[in-house]
């Protein structure tokens, strides 16, 4: 078979004309959405989510309006005889608007890739040329993947509203069935050597298309480079062009305009479309909650007559309502058998001896400076034997001295069996497996890293020096994030100051891409001197560049000790007195190895973005003269207190009730009645205690 | 030539065509005459290729029609029901039909436009519904295809302009020697450019002839003899009608006409006119052989 055969180039030219408008809309969507995202969301990273809930807005609708424009007019009553009457074959017409959407979509990606590839230059955003390929190819794919439904889902149905219900059956019924599957099995699955421990069925989340991804990222679950997704989308796309070029081979012109050329499909459709709300009927029977029952019904037989009223126009309602049950009975029936199937699957009993390994993940709850994100795989028997035995022992957290903490993780079987698992382990465990995990972490590190710092802050010159003075540095903490765990990146804030001697201590964030992962890295003046050198300079730099352009309303500061914050000022004479010292300082160069005091300023202009940085100085007396007044008239207030103290502890909810996370077993838990009795009184205690 | 077999088509279980026999000559315009709903139009789509048969064949210059795209080189279709892409103007068009058609005359095309006064840049969403019939009929014209079918084609054009493109296709036919289709459920439409004619009824072709040789054998007459006379006395005749009214009758015959005309002459009338058959009449008087009711079949 010829390729000239197969797809006729004038012709599609042709077809792309006719739609010009909506094709070229299409093409400059995601590219501008991209590029404006870009620019407006200042100190992004550029990764698969960047685009927010738009991305699956976008997934959806552009390969469904190509996929209308492209092949929708042939399915139409008044221009069928136009199509069919052409000097193209079926096959040539079919193949050659497939090619001309995958050629469309291709060009959408290259666009976005070309757009985010023109702002890294400029922009303070961290965009690696990498990770933009890698999220060109994988988006392209996931475009082409849901152009192929989309036309698959116009060769059965022929009309547009069934085609949207194609498309969803499509993309998200067996992705449905299977969660629905999975949740109803986890609560089923049970194992006996973990008497206190969850554990389910490890899921297979990660290897679902890019929709469903996209959709679970919503809860949580990790969506980025998946080669596993993307392989199952070219295979799936494959089989979908080969099934829709057969079926609108097959298919009957003269039925052109009406949704679906055998009364049958809808039967079947209708019944597939049937499945949520059995699976909402059948989650009411496993938790046995009926109240909203009679409710769920009734919106199922309204839904039932609707479809029916849409489609055929037609109600027959003692034939419909019998359909309707035996539809209901069947679909519960297959509902129950798969989670029976999966629930005898994963049900079992686990023995020490054939655990071949543990991944942990002990990083939410480590107590140590040096933290990390990477997850801990434990081989050594002698380990898992003491993690599953402390945790037998654990019945009850209330009989323990201090709270066990919970690792979340995987236990892999000697028989190639996965479990998710939250084991619960002492303080002592928990030590040895931090030690072990320390010693295993090989840190991805190769020096291409990318600081970040709002433009607003540092020019372009100014983070290349920083990049450069970063490749030498160790960063003190490490983290993750290439599952893009969620749709806004979470480390996006600009620097951050934590307390610091007289003031904050300064930190930087910086990004590297390796092996089609983001991971973020910290780099804190405390380690690396250079940092806080260079910082201070940049922030003093930026602070009487602000203060010389600021109005005195429009400038806000904090000044922070060990253990006070004395809150943000309001008093415009204190502002002039901030205002004047750093104008007549304007010379000093700071020392970070005498004493030196650095307040927080913040310069908000009215309809511009707030701009933060720091002011450091070696004046410390002075400073400390010229505010001490306005300090004491000012005061704390209990709020920042409050605050305060959340900020500095751990806490998580068990029950609904606050349970505080104590890394160090000397630190007392306080209760309600001990933080209601006098707040003040308590942190002095604490911070004593330390 | 294209030769139709044994040609089966429904549609919901309702029979169309059923079993359907017919065959196009080469370089002739073939008239397909038949009531509203009769099937004609689906037999034109199904030799189109618009519609897939339930069963038979259609062979085409001697080879089976299976979608094959260069056998679609050879067909121009304009359907009853016109379609132009949205926005297009007939430039627009033009180009669109010069890249599709391998043997599009894009020169005819414009010159024909100039002709009919049409305006090139504008959109034809706008045009008058005659336009657009004009402008689609130019197109198939202009695709110089060795088979052109025309689907109550003149419906909506005022006469002068049909005259005109009834006119252009007899030319075209002549010039490049193509086949031409035309469908209408007015015989008086294809009186004056058909030069074969098939007419459809319930699902097959009832009757199909030339109209030179329907014309040639089939005459009227008004005879008056000097005697009284009575249908009997044309027993050596093929009397398709005889009316008689006072001592004039008119008489429908179908024969030899020089040899008619001198028996005739034999028997001495007092009146003999030879008056022509319109189209119309001569398939009454068909129809009424065949025991059809002229109005039932169109």
């Amino acid at each position: 078979m010829s390729l000239t055969k197969l797809f006729n180039f004038d012709y599609m030219f042709e077809n792309i004309k006719k739609s010009k408008m909506q094709i070229l809309i299409c093409m400059l969507v995601v590219p501008l959405f991209t590029t404006i995202m870009l620019l407006t969301a200042e100190s992004e990273t550029y990764n698969f989510t960047s685009l927010g809930i738009f991305n699956i807005l976008f997934m959806y609708v552009i390969p469904f309006i190509l996929s209308v424009n492209l092949f929708g007019y042939i399915y139409k009553k008044r221009s069928v005889d136009f199509i069919g009457s052409m000097p193209l074959s079926r096959k040539t017409i079919f193949f050659t608007n497939t090619l001309a959407g995958i050629l469309i979509i291709l060009g959408i990606q290259a666009l976005t890739l070309l757009c985010t590839l023109i702002v890294s230059t400029f922009s303070s955003s961290i965009i690696f040329a990498e990770l933009a390929w890698d999220v060109f190819v994988y988006q392209t794919f996931a475009y082409i993947f849901l152009f192929t439904i989309a036309n698959l889902a116009m060769s059965v149905s022929g009309n547009m509203m069934t085609q949207i219900v194609g498309i969803l059956l499509i993309t998200l019924l067996v992705p449905a069935l299977y969660t629905f599957t999975y949740f109803a099995t986890e609560d089923n699955a049970y194992t006996t050597i973990y008497e206190n421990t969850t554990i389910s069925p490890i899921s297979h989340f990660d290897s679902f298309t890019a929709p469903t991804l996209i959709l679970s990222a919503i809860d949580g679950h990790g969506y980025g480079f998946n080669v596993v997704s993307m392989t199952k989308m070219i295979l799936l796309s494959v089989i979908y062009i080969a099934l829709g070029y057969l079926l609108f081979k097959r298919r009957k012109m003269e039925k052109a305009g009406e949704s679906f050329v055998k009364k049958s499909s809808h039967y079947l459709i209708k019944a597939l479309t049937l499945i949520p709300f059995v699976m909402m009927i059948k989650a009411m029977f496993m938790v046995e909650e009926f109240e909203a029952l009679p409710f769920v019904l009734g919106i199922t037989l309204v839904y039932w007559f609707v479809y029916d009223l849409i489609t055929s126009k037609k109600m027959k309602f003692l034939q419909n309502s019998l359909a309707l049950v035996v539809s209901i009975v069947v679909i519960y029936g297959v509902l129950s058998a798969l989670i029976g199937i999966h629930t005898s699957i994963w049900n079992g009993k686990i023995k020490t001896e054939n655990i071949a390994k543990l991944e942990l993940y002990p990083e939410y709850y480590s107590s140590r400076s040096n933290d990390f994100n990477e997850k801990c795989v434990i081989k050594d028997a002698e380990l898992i034997r003491s993690i599953v035995e402390n945790n037998k022992a654990y019945e009850g957290v209330e009989n323990s001295k201090y709270l066990p903490t919970y690792m979340n993780g995987t236990v892999f079987m000697k028989n190639g069996r996965k479990y998710h698992i939250a084991v619960m382990v002492d303080a002592e465990d928990r030590e040895k497996v931090l030690e072990y995990a320390e010693k295993q972490i090989e840190l991805p590190l190769n020096k291409n890293v990318k600081v970040h710092l709002s433009s607003q802050i540092a020019s372009i010159a100014d983070r290349k020096e920083l990049n450069e003075i970063i490749k030498n540095l160790k960063p003190y903490q490490v983290r993750e994030n290439g599952g893009f765990d969620s749709y806004f990146i979470t480390y996006d804030s600009p620097s951050s100051f934590e307390m610091y001697r007289n003031g904050f201590y300064q930190e930087v964030y910086a990004y590297e891409y390796v092996n089609h992962k983001l991971y973020m890295y910290i780099y804190s003046e405390l380690d690396n001197p250079e940092i806080g050198e260079f910082l201070t300079n940049l922030y003093n730099k930026v602070a009487l560049e602000q203060v010389r352009n600021a109005k005195t309303n429009e400038i806000y500061y904090t000044v922070r000790d060990a253990k006070k914050s004395y809150g943000t000022y309001s008093s415009l004479d204190v502002k002039s007195v901030l205002r004047d010292f750093i104008l007549d300082n304007k010379d000093e160069k700071v020392d970070l190895n005498q004493d030196f005091i650095r307040l927080k300023l913040t310069f908000r202009k009215p309809g511009t973005t707030a701009l933060t940085c720091t002011y450091t100085t070696n004046k410390v007396q002075e400073v400390i003269e010229k505010f001490t007044v306005s300090q004491n008239e000012v005061g704390r207030s209990e709020f920042e207190e409050y605050n305060e103290y959340f900020d500095d502890y751990d806490y998580y909810f068990e029950d609904g009730e606050m349970i505080y996370e104590v890394p160090n077993p000397n630190i007392k838990v306080l209760n309600d009645e001990e933080i209601n009795s006098g707040l003040e009184e308590n942190l002095d205690k604490i911070y004593t205690e330390q | 030539m294209i030769k139709i077999t044994n040609l089966t088509k429904s549609f919901d279980g309702k029979v169309v065509l059923d079993k359907l026999n017919c065959t196009i000559k080469t370089g002739t315009i073939y008239g397909l005459i038949g009531a509203n709903g009769a099937g004609k139009s689906t037999l034109m789509r199904i030799i189109t290729g618009i519609y897939q048969k339930d069963s038979g064949s259609v062979e085409v210059d001697g080879k089976e029609f299976l979608d094959e795209e260069e056998i679609k080189q050879k067909f121009a279709y304009v359907p009853d029901d016109l379609f132009f892409f949205k926005n297009y103007t007939i430039k627009d068009t033009l180009q669109f039909y010069n890249k599709i058609y391998k043997n599009f005359d894009i020169d005819y095309a414009r010159k024909m436009v100039r002709t009919l006064n049409l305006n090139e840049l504008q959109r034809i969403e706008t045009f008058s519904k005659g336009m657009k019939r004009q402008t689609a009929i130019i197109c198939a014209l202009a695709t110089n295809a060795e088979y052109m079918f025309f689907d109550e084609t003149f419906d909506g054009i005022d006469p002068v302009v049909r005259n005109f493109i009834k006119k252009a296709i007899a030319e075209k036919m002549e010039e490049k020697g193509c086949t031409i289709v035309v469908s209408s459920h007015n015989l008086r439409e294809l009186e004056d450019i058909c030069d074969n004619l098939g007419l459809l009824y319930k699902g097959g072709i009832l009757f199909e002839s030339e109209i030179d040789s329907l014309k040639t054998n089939m005459f009227k007459i008004q005879i008056s003899l000097k005697n009284d006379f009575s249908k009997d006395d044309f027993k050596n005749f093929n009397v398709l009608s005889f009316k008689k009214s006072g001592s004039v009758a008119t008489v429908i015959l179908e024969g030899d006409r020089e040899k008619y005309e001198e028996e005739l002459n034999k028997m001495n009338p007092v009146i003999l006119d030879f008056l022509p058959l319109t189209l119309e009449e001569i398939f009454i008087y068909q129809m009424e052989v065949l025991g059809y009711e002229f109005n039932q079949v169109i």
